[in-house]
């Protein structure tokens, strides 16, 4: 347990704090907050990829969707069985979706890694865009329609849904944060890191490039399957056009602007794509035209140019923080 | 004792024959030297030892064991480790952390371990940080410690790809020009420390070097190859003496030995 003391001070933060939001604030911005989480949790895995292992992959949304579709057909499938297993269920949904998401990370990951750089890229992208073309085609998941009336998470007492989502969605925030902090900083942190700076320096120590880069892929996909199954009790909707090119852009996105390498740079990202376009609707009414997204692009192009290595670069927040407190002293 | 043996080993690439029929043998504890003009097949070789490329023909025999199939990455674990001539550091990452890089076939603690911050995930990070850190030490990098890899001068880096070599207790090392760019000083005391380590950690090294003075002073068996054919080998004051060296580094009509 001495080990879990920082994660387990800052669950209890955010379960107050979550107290806080149910009160204090209105439900489409409740909304907005859990969205950050969950999609936080995506660009956090990402990064893994992208950023510490030096693939590119553009196939991410497509992971959410097995995710996804693996709870939300679950809850259809066991009627009852959330209602009575309470938080717990939705816990085991969460890691079966995970896992099977997982899976398909191996499958796709073990052939596709062989290629670099775009071909990667494409590959993913394909992958993406080849599950969705699947899932418009199976009948039983829904075809086109998707699938609907997905469970919601529950209240509990004076705790309404919003603040047991609240609770749910980051503690699976706060696993992901800090198994993937944790792992970098160890073997296996050097080991993705090798293979994104010298692939053939890595071989040459004895490093398996191509099952360093799997099992990246692999982790990656595990929380891009638990964000998916987040999603669909969340939005208690899933459609296979949701989780299409664009979703998988906007994690991309994500990652290189909050920077390459960072965790807590995709969390700050994660927040600005997705509170930003949001907020440029007051500007809609001002000018009266829907100016959102090339405002949002043209921002997204600033940054990119006066910021290209994302906003934290390879740092974490905590660096930042420090040498804050220098400047002060 | 045998460490290294090749029997006829060849690559051809086209027309090309890069390694012709090269038989070596390295005996253990050894310091041999590898020498040729310039597009002779020493790299060429080295990535046949190190299975880089598939050899065309021949075998390949590490401790009385066939290793002419043998992937590079099993043979790393088996004790072949290289530097490159074209220094191949990870040059984004510490000092420190390109020699834990080269540490990481010894260390054997799972992801869950890193994940809980186990007493074995502990344990075995301070094996590593303590391996590291003597390694650098004895090569006087331990200041740059923190230093990105990319940001060290030269000579720095060449001895940063020799640590690397070294993190996990090799058998055997090949270095691909060691001494290249730095200068006379630096290359004596790379020298002594090849020695001192060669004696220190029980190694046979393999070098390719153009520093003739390097080469002369510090091995004790020369092979020469020109044309991916081996046309001498001996101890170094033979070597240097042998006609068809002399002719295969100033041409075929000099008359006077100025092989050094």
């Amino acid at each position: 347990m001495k080990n879990f003391k920082i994660p387990l001070f800052a669950y209890i933060g955010l379960l107050i704090l979550g107290l806080a939001l149910q009160f204090g604030l209105n439900a489409y911005i409740q909304i907005l907050i859990l969205q950050i989480l969950m999609f936080s949790i995506a660009a956090m895995s990402l990064n893994l990829v992208n950023g510490f292992t030096g693939q590119f992959s553009l196939g991410h949304a497509g992971f959410m969707a097995v995710g996804a579709y693996t709870s939300a057909y679950l809850s259809q499938l066991l009627p009852g069985f959330l209602e009575t297993t309470h938080v717990f269920g939705f816990f085991i949904f969460s890691v079966i979706a995970g896992l099977f998401a997982s899976f398909f990370g191996y499958v796709v990951g073990l052939p596709s890694l062989r290629l670099k750089g775009d071909y990667l890229a494409i590959v993913t992208l394909g992958f993406g865009e080849i599950l969705r073309v699947v899932l418009l085609n199976i009948e039983p998941l829904g075809g086109a329609r998707g699938i609907s009336g997905i469970v919601p998470y529950p209240e509990f007492g004076f705790l309404d849904r919003f603040w047991v989502s609240f609770a749910y969605i980051s503690f699976w925030f706060l696993v992901c944060l800090f198994f993937l902090w944790r792992i970098t900083r160890s073997r296996y942190g050097r080991q993705f890191m090798s293979v994104r700076e010298d692939e053939v320096a890595a071989l040459s120590l004895g490093l398996s490039t191509t099952k360093i880069k799997v099992s990246s892929f692999v982790i990656a996909s595990f929380f891009a399957g638990v964000a998916g199954s987040i999603y669909a009790h969340l939005i208690s909707i899933v459609t296979p056009t949701v989780f299409g090119f664009l979703m998988s852009v906007n994690i991309v996105v994500m990652v290189v602007l909050g920077g390459m390498g960072s965790f807590t740079g995709s969390i700050i990202a994660a927040a600005f794509v997705t509170v930003m376009p949001e907020l440029l609707r007051s500007v809609q009414s001002v000018t009266g035209y829907d100016l959102r997204m090339i405002i949002f692009s043209l921002g997204l192009i600033l940054i990119m140019i006066f910021k290209p290595n994302g906003l934290f670069g390879d740092k974490e927040l905590p660096y930042f923080l420090s040498k804050l407190k220098r400047k002060k002293v | 004792m045998i460490l290294l043996k090749t029997e006829g080993l060849s690559i051809q690439f086209g027309g090309l024959k890069a390694v012709d029929k090269v038989s070596l043998e390295i005996s253990k504890g050894q310091l041999f030297g590898l020498i040729g003009p310039n597009g002779a097949g020493k790299t060429t070789l080295f990535n046949l030892l190190t299975g880089v490329y598939k050899p065309t023909a021949g075998k390949l025999y590490f401790n009385d064991q066939d290793i002419t199939d043998i992937p590079t990455v099993s043979r790393s674990h088996m004790g072949i480790r290289r530097t490159f001539q074209n220094i191949r550091l990870f040059k984004g990452l510490t000092v420190l952390e390109n020699a834990l890089i080269a540490y990481d076939q010894n260390l054997s603690y799972t992801l869950v371990d890193s994940f809980l911050k186990s007493a074995t995930f502990h344990a075995q990070e301070k094996v590593a940080y303590e391996k590291a850190l003597s390694l650098l030490t004895l090569f006087k990098l331990d200041r740059n410690m923190g230093d990105k890899a990319g940001d060290l001068p030269y000579g720095a880096q060449r001895k940063l790809e020799i640590i690397r070599t070294l993190m996990s207790d090799p058998k055997l090392i090949l270095l691909d020009e060691p001494a290249a760019g730095m200068n006379h000083s630096e290359t004596a005391q790379l020298m002594s420390l090849i020695r001192k380590v060669r004696d220190d950690f029980n190694l046979t090294v393999l070098l390719i070097e153009h520093d003739m003075k390097l080469v002369m002073g510090l091995c004790e068996q020369i092979a020469v190859l020109d044309h991916g054919l081996k046309i001498a080998q001996g101890r170094p004051d033979e070597v240097s003496k042998n006609p068809k060296v002399i002719e295969a580094y100033l041409g075929p009509d000099m008359e006077s030995g100025v092989a050094t």
